[in-house]
Parts: C-alpha cells; sequence; structure tokens
C-alpha cells in the first residue's frame, strides 16, 4: 500500500505525494547442491503450554516437569511443532498466559549507565505528514558538510 | 584491546582497533512496561491464525526449504549470484589490507546507516594525532566491510570529528531524481469569458 506525505514549498505550493522505502535487492542468493532455488520459512517450535512456563504451570517443579517430559513427552505437541507459520497476531498475555484484553503501558526510561531515570506514560507521536497542514519547507538550504 | 584491523588509505597504511559505539551507552534506552487490571506485568506472546494457539516469544525457528518445502541442511547450500555464477567469499577485514578510497560527502548522506564504530589506537605503533592527518581538508574514506568472512559485505564511510575517527557501516543507496528536461509548459492566465452562452441556468434542469 502506497503511502503519502503532504508537502509543501516556501511559496505554499503543496501536493500529496507517494514516498516508499528503497530496497537494494541482495546480490547473492543460496541454492541447493543441484542448483535449485531455496527460501526461508518460520516453523513452530511449541505452543506456550510447552514452554518452560507453561509446563511450570502444569507441573509446578522441575522435577515433575523432568518426569513429564521423559514420560510424555510434554514439551513437544506432535500435532502443532514443526508447522509453518505465516501471519501470526502479537497479543499480551498474563502469568497464567492467557490472553490479557485491558492493558496499562508505561515508559522506564534508563540512564546510559542503566539505572532508572524515569518511569512516565507513553508518549503519542501524532503522525504529522499527511495532515491538513503540509509539511513545510521553510525555503533554508544548508552545506553539506554542515 | 580488540584486534586491530589494517587500512591502507593508498599511500600510507595504519592499524587500528575498532569499538562499536552503543547508541544505549550514549544517550540511554527505554523499555515499555505492560501491565494487566491487576498491576501484573504482562508478557508478549503471538496468537496463530486459527484464533486459539498461543506461542510464547522465541517458539520460533526459521529453516532453508527447497522449493517442495522440504528442508534443506544449511551445510550443503551454496552461495551463488543472482545469474547462478558461483559466490566470491571476501575474506574479514581483519584478514590482510583494507583498501581506503577518497569519498565525497555525498557517499555519507546516501549511505544508509547500521552501525557505529570509533577507531581505537590504544597500544598501537601509530597515535590517533597522526592518523587524524589524513582526515584534514575535511576528507572522507570508502570501503567494504566484513566482520566476518561473507559473500556480501557492507559498505562503510571513514570520517573524522575534530578529536576521533569513526566508521559507519551499512548499505549505500543509489537514488533516481527527476529534473527538467524540457521546458515547462506555460500556461495562460485562465480566460474570464463573460459569453452569455456559457452560463447555464440551474433552474432548468
Amino acid at each position: 500500500m502506497s503511502r503519502y506525505i503532504n508537502l509543501a514549498d516556501e511559496k505554499g505550493r503543496n501536493a500529496e505525494v507517494i514516498f516508499s522505502g528503497i530496497t537494494k535487492k541482495p546480490l547473492v542468493k543460496m541454492v541447493t547442491p543441484d542448483g535449485k532455488d531455496t527460501h526461508t520459512q518460520r516453523v513452530l517450535k511449541g505452543k506456550a503450554e510447552n514452554s518452560c512456563e507453561g509446563l511450570m504451570l502444569q507441573f509446578k517443579d522441575d522435577e515433575h516437569i523432568a518426569e513429564a517430559i521423559i514420560k510424555n513427552d510434554a514439551d513437544i505437541d506432535l500435532e502443532m511443532t514443526g508447522r509453518f507459520l505465516e501471519e501470526t497476531n502479537k497479543i499480551y498475555i498474563d502469568k497464567h498466559l492467557k490472553p490479557v484484553n485491558k492493558i496499562s503501558k508505561k515508559e522506564i526510561v534508563y540512564n546510559p549507565d542503566g539505572t532508572q531515570k524515569e518511569e512516565r506514560a507513553v508518549k503519542e507521536t501524532i503522525a504529522n505528514i499527511l495532515s491538513e497542514n503540509p509539511v513545510k519547507s521553510n525555503g533554508k538550504l544548508f552545506a553539506k558538510k554542515r | 584491546m580488540a584486534k586491530p584491523i589494517t587500512f591502507n588509505t593508498g599511500e600510507k597504511s595504519f592499524q587500528a582497533a575498532i569499538n562499536k559505539v552503543d547508541r544505549d551507552k550514549v544517550y540511554g534506552y527505554i523499555e515499555e512496561s505492560i501491565t494487566d487490571a491487576n498491576g501484573e506485568i504482562c508478557l508478549t506472546g503471538n496468537l496463530l491464525d486459527d484464533g486459539s494457539t498461543i506461542i510464547l516469544s522465541g517458539s520460533t525457528a526459521l529453516k532453508t526449504v527447497d522449493e517442495n518445502n522440504n528442508e534443506v541442511d544449511k551445510k550443503s547450500l551454496k552461495a551463488v549470484y543472482m545469474d547462478g555464477k558461483d559466490a566470491i567469499l571476501i575474506p574479514s577485514s581483519y584478514e590482510g589490507e583494507v583498501k581506503l578510497e577518497a569519498a565525497h560527502a555525498d557517499d555519507l548522506y546516501n549511505l544508509e546507516v547500521t552501525a557505529v564504530y570509533q577507531l581505537d589506537f590504544e597500544n598501537l605503533s601509530v597515535s590517533k594525532t597522526d592518523v587524524l592527518k589524513y582526515f584534514e581538508g575535511e576528507k572522507y574514506y570508502r570501503f567494504v566491510f566484513n566482520y566476518r568472512a561473507d559473500y556480501e559485505g557492507a559498505d562503510a564511510v571513514m570520517l573524522a570529528t575534530e578529536n576521533d575517527i569513526f566508521i559507519l557501516t551499512g548499505r549505500m543507496l543509489s537514488f533516481e531524481y527527476l529534473e527538467n528536461k524540457t521546458k515547462p509548459i506555460s500556461i495562460d492566465e485562465e480566460s474570464t469569458s463573460t459569453n452569455e452562452d456559457d452560463n447555464m441556468d440551474f433552474g432548468m434542469l
């Protein structure tokens, strides 16, 4: 889908123009020994229930988890593991690995030395490239070396 | 100290180690904290397209597959250029001498920067002051940077500030600009016809 930007020059003439990122095609590709093309595929390793967190919820301690893995392969879902994945949707989950519908967001700002500087509400940056008022050049030119 | 790289400007060569400039260590960083209605920290997960299966971060892997979606052992793969010819492995910048080519400020603007390195001359035979002289007159240098031996090196620009020397790595982009090669069409002032025939009586519709 094309993205637009509403641009104006210093005389106030404006236009909505399409902009896009510049892609650089790779120079090299990986092929099989007989020269056939390959591609990369995302696959599923395991569901939340089969993860460390999921097994801890089910079996409570390491000993029981180990036992479940040895007896029943509890860390693998034979139906799902290895399944090819296409699109997935990001969600937030609670400590019981259930989806959370209502969330609160905050930002924690750290100093370069890793100490916490502040906690604050998430700053919302308002889009300004396709608003009623176009992005306007002030007409000033700067030397490239600056 | 990190292993040094040998650079050659064409006239002189010098050795310098490189240290990655970590943005977080310069400016600090921000983490987003997500909590549920009870104030408990939430984890991020992904919902599969069946609408019910939840997976946690790190629960996926990337596999190389052939046209029939059969997994291919990565060790058996070979690198070729897009025309099918065998690709040539570019040695690491740490092996041999890296040739620096004269560059222009435009190269810097065309570089999509992915990493910044600072040159370090500690315990080396050449001093930073000596090397800074190679940059007098606002000189820039270009080269191909390859941290490890690979088939496609990164584009890099070396430049100096007053007291330090930096390498910016990334990929050099090329832009196609539009220009007025043809004479613009002159547009006459909008005619202000007062011909009564041009006026339509909307009341007749």
